[in-house]
């Protein structure tokens, strides 16, 4: 769809199979030149499955102005955000609430938990920290073992990622007004 | 319901970070409350403390405020014959009456812990043998 010329600096949209449009996710309306939004899609080739102003949920900008390169289509920032709570995780794409479910299915709590990505070594690796409230603590510490062995488990499941399980102390989860910060990603974007 | 010969122990879920069980021990103390013996099970992630204590009650209401989580459990104390092979003669005792021993630890004095996996079948096996069960009052006083 697109792809970064020599100059690096935005990736070119191939203009002859797809017409691209950024628009404000929460109003619809299209967007300007330069204004962060929704990249919004439509397929002018496309046989038998075409798409019509298909919502991306990637955050970028255009650029229509010329490039060093000599190229005169548009080009788009680097996705960094998108509007949802999306992750992507060794190719995998992650939405927290599943994660929420699978407490959710286990426990019958949804106990406070948080997802932190980080990449070691060029590999990504997410884990999943779970606040040990009274309902899941057990004395007996195969209880414990068995517990995170299931989560891991059942996570593996319904993502098709290992996952590491971690267990901490109520209130180490990062809280902000109240609501929890579900996920925190250490990758950086290069 | 608390039997007369069980002792209430305290589970406390502590994170692997230096100063968790101090936090602990510092929160009991400021509330009046003495510790009469205690375990660290450990793991590399995370520890459980177990606690037992004068006032349980006023303990776990004590750390729950504190922001820990905490359990109770059963748990049965034997007074241990102050000697070379005192130990060894009760945990004879209590195997022979077929007791199964989850974990052991010491407490105060010749006091011992015994956490065993049905509590109410081990108290009676336990009844008419030689083993000196202590109550919960009897550890508060020390």
């Amino acid at each position: 769809m697109s792809g970064e010329c020599e100059c690096r600096c935005g990736l070119h949209i191939n203009e002859d199979h797809f017409l691209a449009e950024v628009v404000d996710p929460t109003t619809g309306r299209t967007l300007g030149e330069g204004e962060e939004g929704e990249l919004v899609l439509t397929s002018l080739t496309k046989e038998a499955f075409p798409v019509l102003r298909y919502r991306t949920h990637d955050l970028t900008a255009l650029d229509r102005g010329p490039c060093q390169c000599g190229r005169t289509s548009a080009r788009m920032r680097k996705v960094r955000h998108r509007t949802d709570d999306m992750l992507i995780v060794r190719g995998v794409n992650v939405y927290p609430s599943q994660v929420e479910d699978v407490l959710l299915k286990i426990e019958g709590i949804a106990p406070h938990y948080q997802i932190v990505v980080d990449r070691e070594h060029g590999m990504d690796r997410m884990e999943v920290r779970i606040e040990v409230a009274e309902e899941i603590f057990s004395d007996v510490r195969a209880d414990m073992v068995a517990f995170t062995g299931n989560v891991s488990d059942r996570l593996n499941e319904v993502l098709g990622l290992g996952v590491k399980v971690t267990l901490v102390e109520p209130g180490t989860v990062e809280r902000t007004a109240g609501k929890t910060r579900h996920v925190i990603d250490n990758r950086s974007i290069e | 319901m608390t039997r007369l010969s069980e002792v209430i122990q305290l589970s406390v879920f502590i994170a692997n970070e230096s100063g968790r069980v101090s936090e602990v021990s510092k929160a009991l103390g400021e509330a009046g409350i003495n510790i009469r013996g205690f375990s660290v099970s450990d793991t590399a992630d995370y520890g459980i403390l177990r606690l037992i204590v004068d006032k349980p009650a006023e303990a776990h209401e004590t750390l729950k405020n504190a922001g820990f989580t905490v359990k109770e459990s059963g748990v049965i104390c034997v007074d241990l014959p102050d000697q070379p092979g005192g130990l060894a003669s009760v945990l004879k005792i209590v195997s022979e009456a077929g007791v199964n021993i989850e974990y052991v630890y010491s407490l105060i004095g010749t006091y011992v812990v015994l956490n065993v996996a049905h509590l109410e079948r081990a108290l009676a096996l336990l009844k008419d043998r030689p083993v000196r069960i202590v109550t919960q009052e009897e550890i508060a006083a020390g």
